[in-house]
């Protein structure tokens, strides 16, 4: 496993091998850049990441309304299954169902909603899925997917029976409403107790050249447990729309592989070094030209204002100028006065706005006690008096026409009040609501006196600033005689002077030294994040070759022909050699695609449970898979893979597969099965 | 049936807690029986007790029961100042507190900032009396109101140490069609289920002191208004995330 000083060594060596490279970077840099980054602590073993777990579906309950056309009253469903561990299947004609059932269950473990069809997502009302976190228990995700773009739910720490149960559920761990805070609590849930860590890190935001911070967690890592249908593009994920970037990061939290913090911290680093350096660049380059017109322009400013000074100079006489004292004198009164005076006047609108505010708060408040007052009245007002509220006894139901005729009370004999409706409430509320808006316009109209007086008085105290300045460099001004031409252009030449210092700092030459600081740091990191992804690699060499071999040997039983050899580079990117040849994953035929696709997965699970390498969590859920891309013969080769992968790991792993094709039926037990025949639907 | 006429004269002179010489909220006069009475339901019916007393049952027409008074009102009085609720989360996160070892730091850090997100405050704020005990208001009116409907009872256990209040079986579908049809009860039906997650396993002694804790509650004199402490939740809030509010 890689230190510190051997990050350090090896980036120094990587940088000291770069050809034409001007400024060397001394191994002092370097360690002061990665520690400043906190790379350094990243490095240091943390022990290990606890007890691979396994994940295993038990059952699953979905209830809702199939909606009809024309009007017809839609039809209720429910569908409920019993899952076991190996292989569990489902075999049944095109559009009964299957893909929806087993998206209920990716969407339960996944937290993120995956493509239904739009009118199928629609029926759908209320799901539950439970599920054995293996040593850590039993627990039901509840959640409902209504309305239509919308979702909510809870996960119970219980078997579903009880979480479905009437009575008001308790033994709740999460609970969320939207998408963004299912995904979040699904997030959390599963994260912290399958052990996989979350990673922060950085990327850019497309077509912009901001950075954005992304958390790769198991939102994305358990997209790895489901193999879509149709698309087959990516080795690992169910799309390609993860576009390779998380790779890495899955494959490593499924290995469990160490220094995944630091790649990715240093990949972050670099990455806002990189941004850093590029906007500073860009800064300087499109400055430059302007920067240097101003110059030549205050230069020649300045040469004319000092010839005129020097001019003066020669034929100064002492000059007394009573009238400008006097006038200076005036001007700071005034100025002094008019801060007195804007400073109360800020007060006043500051004590007006409190005011105004506290009335708002109240009546909104009201609004609040109103509502809740005419929601409660009403529905309270449908409940019978039954008791007597001393004695408790019951009391007999008298008939409200009787009472009408008697216009007594059942209890006392006194005569009955007519009962308190909430027209007086909705008066009042009216009024309230009308309130609010009128002080909210009020407040708005304050604030903007407020922020009037304010930019006025600070207005006021620079103004007073300058002329005391001014009136205490009087004595000096008179005792020399200066004169207000002379006045003006020593200001000038002040000022010239101090624009000319500030554009000499933003040239390129100024900027130099911290253009080259900016580019040293983005060097060091990006060395730094390829010496570290290269470590990963290495150290887990051999684990890696264990995957890549098994994967091979798999999909050539599967029926990948011509393979000599399937193996992953640095960035986990896929490749294969065939017909001595080496192709990328994504250029590969579509069939190919899906036989090496699944027999990478069926790898991946094999190395937890035969190798006890890496926390997979032993799950696989595929789906209606190649029922255009394969024919008989490849689809049985397929079907056997998984036969035997589970005959061999028994009750370790568990794989849900769908699929159209009845040759499912010859290799799973019939009680592990689901089968319909033509023109029946699953729900 | 919707009753043509009712026990009660004018509900809201009905509902008007009793407020000693110092009306501190000319807004309460919008409160109406109602109002308590359904906020008394959901605390009775998400922040239960379970029974201790060997020797006590909860017959087929109950449900649930709280066993103490006291504990009643102290809940009540965090459902009605959002602010002291934050200020006793916030105390949980401090260095030995409780929710810093439970691992809860993050999800105080964001309900506390989504109670201020909301003004709740403000505009959640049902003003509340110190008596002997801390925090208190006459129930009177309102068991009176529940009673009648049969909703729930109380009964005084050790004369002047325990009052039960039970929630009836008819109070507690009441409150389940309640959660359905009325969604002003969510806010309060979600604050129970915050309490009760957070300090559920507090008897009412150990509520009692944990509110004590707050200074201007403590200081606060016999039949005053107790006030907010929106700024020192503020304070202490920045203190312990270097974040503001």
């Amino acid at each position: 496993m890689i230190t510190f000083n051997e990050l350090v060594k090896q980036v120094d060596a990587k940088l000291a091998g770069q050809r034409g490279r001007r400024d060397p970077i001394s191994t002092e840099i370097i360690e002061e850049i990665l520690g400043e980054v906190g790379i350094a602590g990243l490095i240091q073993p943390t022990g290990e990441g606890g007890t691979a777990k396994k994940l295993q579906v038990r059952q699953l309950w979905i209830r809702g309304r199939k909606w009809q056309s024309h009007g017809l009253e839609p039809i209720e469903f429910s569908y409920h299954r019993t899952l076991g561990p190996g292989l569990n299947g489902w075999v049944a004609g095109n559009g009964t169902g299957k893909s929806t059932v087993l998206k209920t269950i990716v969407w339960a473990l996944t937290g993120v909603e995956p493509n239904f069809k739009p009118d199928v997502r629609t029926w759908l009302e209320d799901i539950a899925v439970e599920i054995d976190i293996s040593g850590d228990g039993i627990y039901t995700i509840r959640y409902s997917p209504r309305p239509s773009s919308q979702v909510s739910g809870r996960i119970f720490a219980q078997p579903l029976d009880s979480a479905l149960s009437t009575e008001e559920p308790v033994g709740s761990v999460e609970s969320f409403s939207g998408k963004p805070a299912m995904t979040e609590a699904i997030d959390r849930f599963f994260g912290s107790r399958m052990g996989f860590s979350p990673l922060e890190g950085l990327e850019w935001k497309r077509h912009t050249m901001t950075l954005t911070s992304q958390v790769t967690s198991w939102d994305v890592y358990s997209q790895a447990l489901f193999i879509s249908a149709d698309d087959y593009s990516d080795y690992l994920f169910p799309s390609r729309s993860t576009n390779g970037q998380y790779h890495q990061k899955t494959l490593g939290a499924y290995l469990d592989m160490h220094l995944l913090e630091a790649l990715s911290k240093a990949q972050a680093e670099q990455l806002r070094a990189q941004q850093d350096y590029e906007f500073e660049r860009k800064r300087v380059e499109v400055d430059a030209a302007r920067i240097r017109d101003e110059i030549n322009r205050l230069e020649d400013e300045l040469r004319h204002v000092e010839s005129r000074l020097e001019r003066i100079d020669a034929e100064q006489t002492v000059l007394l100028d009573p009238a400008f004292v006097h006038h200076v004198r005036e001007e700071v009164s005034q100025s002094t006065e008019r801060v007195v005076a804007l400073t109360q006047q800020l007060h006043d609108w500051e004590t007006e706005e409190t005011r105004l505010q506290n009335d708002l708060n109240q009546a909104q408040r009201a609004c609040q006690a109103l509502k809740e007052s005419i929601e409660f009245k009403l529905f309270l007002s449908g409940l019978e008096v039954e008791k007597c509220p001393h004695c408790e006894a019951s009391i007999p139901q008298t008939r409200v026409v009787e009472e009408l005729e008697t216009g007594q009370c059942r209890v006392c004999g006194s005569h009955l009040q007519p009962v308190s409706s909430v027209d007086a409430q909705q008066v009042l509320l009216g009024r309230a609501e009308e309130k609010v808006g009128e002080l909210r316009k009020d407040l708005r109209r304050i604030g903007r006196e407020h922020k009037k007086v304010a930019a006025e008085l600070e207005q006021a105290q620079q103004e007073l600033e300058v002329h005391g300045a001014e009136f205490s460099d009087l004595s000096r001004q008179e005792r020399e005689g200066f004169t207000s031409e002379m006045r003006t252009l020593v200001d000038a030449k002040g000022y010239l002077r101090g624009q000319l210092e500030r554009l000499r700092e933003q040239t390129k030459e100024g900027r130099g030294p911290h253009l080259r600081k900016l580019k040293r740091r983005q060097d060091v990191l990006r060395a730094a994040h390829s010496v570290l992804q290269a470590a990963i690699s290495q150290s887990h060499r051999g684990v890696l070759e264990i995957l890549e071999s098994r994967t091979t040997d798999t999909a050539q039983t599967l029926g990948v022909g011509n393979l000599e050899r399937v193996f992953l580079n640095d960035r986990f990117d896929m490749f294969v050699k065939q017909s001595n040849e080496t192709i990328r994953f994504q250029t590969m035929d579509i069939g190919e695609q899906l036989r090496l696709k699944i027999a990478f997965h069926l790898s991946l699970l094999s190395l937890r449970t035969q190798n006890g390498l890496g926390r997979h969590p032993n799950l696989l859920i595929i789906d209606a898979p190649g029922s255009a891309e394969l024919d008989e013969q490849r689809f049985s080769a397929v079907m056997r893979g998984l036969v035997d992968l589970t005959d061999q790991l028994g009750d370790q792993v568990q794989i849900l597969i769908a699929s159209t094709r009845d040759e499912l039926l010859d290799l799973c037990g019939a009680d592990q099965m689901e089968y319909k025949q033509e023109g029946e639907t699953l729900f | 049936m919707i009753p043509l006429f009712s026990m009660e004269r004018n509900t809201s002179e009905v509902g008007q807690p009793v407020r000693g010489d110092n009306v501190m909220d000319p807004l309460t006069r919008h409160d109406t029986i109602e109002r308590h009475a359904v906020r008394i339901l959901l605390i009775l019916y998400f922040c239960r007790d379970h029974p201790y007393t060997p020797s006590f049952r909860l017959t087929d027409d109950d449900t649930h029961v709280i066993e103490t008074e006291g504990k009643l009102q102290k809940i009540d009085f965090w459902i009605r100042y959002p602010d002291h609720l934050a200020a006793a989360l916030l105390r949980g996160c401090e260095a030995d507190g409780q929710l810093v070892a439970a691992g809860r730091m993050d999800d105080v850090k964001d309900l506390v900032r989504e109670i201020f997100r909301e003004r709740e405050p403000v505009l959640r704020w049902v003003p509340m009396l110190k008596y002997l005990r801390g925090a208190y208001e006459p129930l009177d009116n309102v068991m009176v109101f529940l009673t009648s409907r049969n909703l729930a009872y109380r009964r005084i256990v050790e004369r002047g140490h325990r009052t039960r209040y039970i929630l009836t079986r008819k109070g507690y579908d009441a409150v389940q069609l309640m959660l359905q049809e009325c969604p002003e009860t969510q806010w309060y039906a979600d604050r129970c289920r915050i309490i009760n997650s957070y300090f559920g396993h507090l008897n009412s002694f150990e509520i009692r002191r944990l509110q004590y804790l707050e200074g201007n509650y403590a200081a606060t004199p016999y039949r005053e208004m107790i006030v907010p402490v929106e700024a020192e939740v503020r304070r202490r809030f920045e203190r312990l995330f270097g974040e503001s509010l």
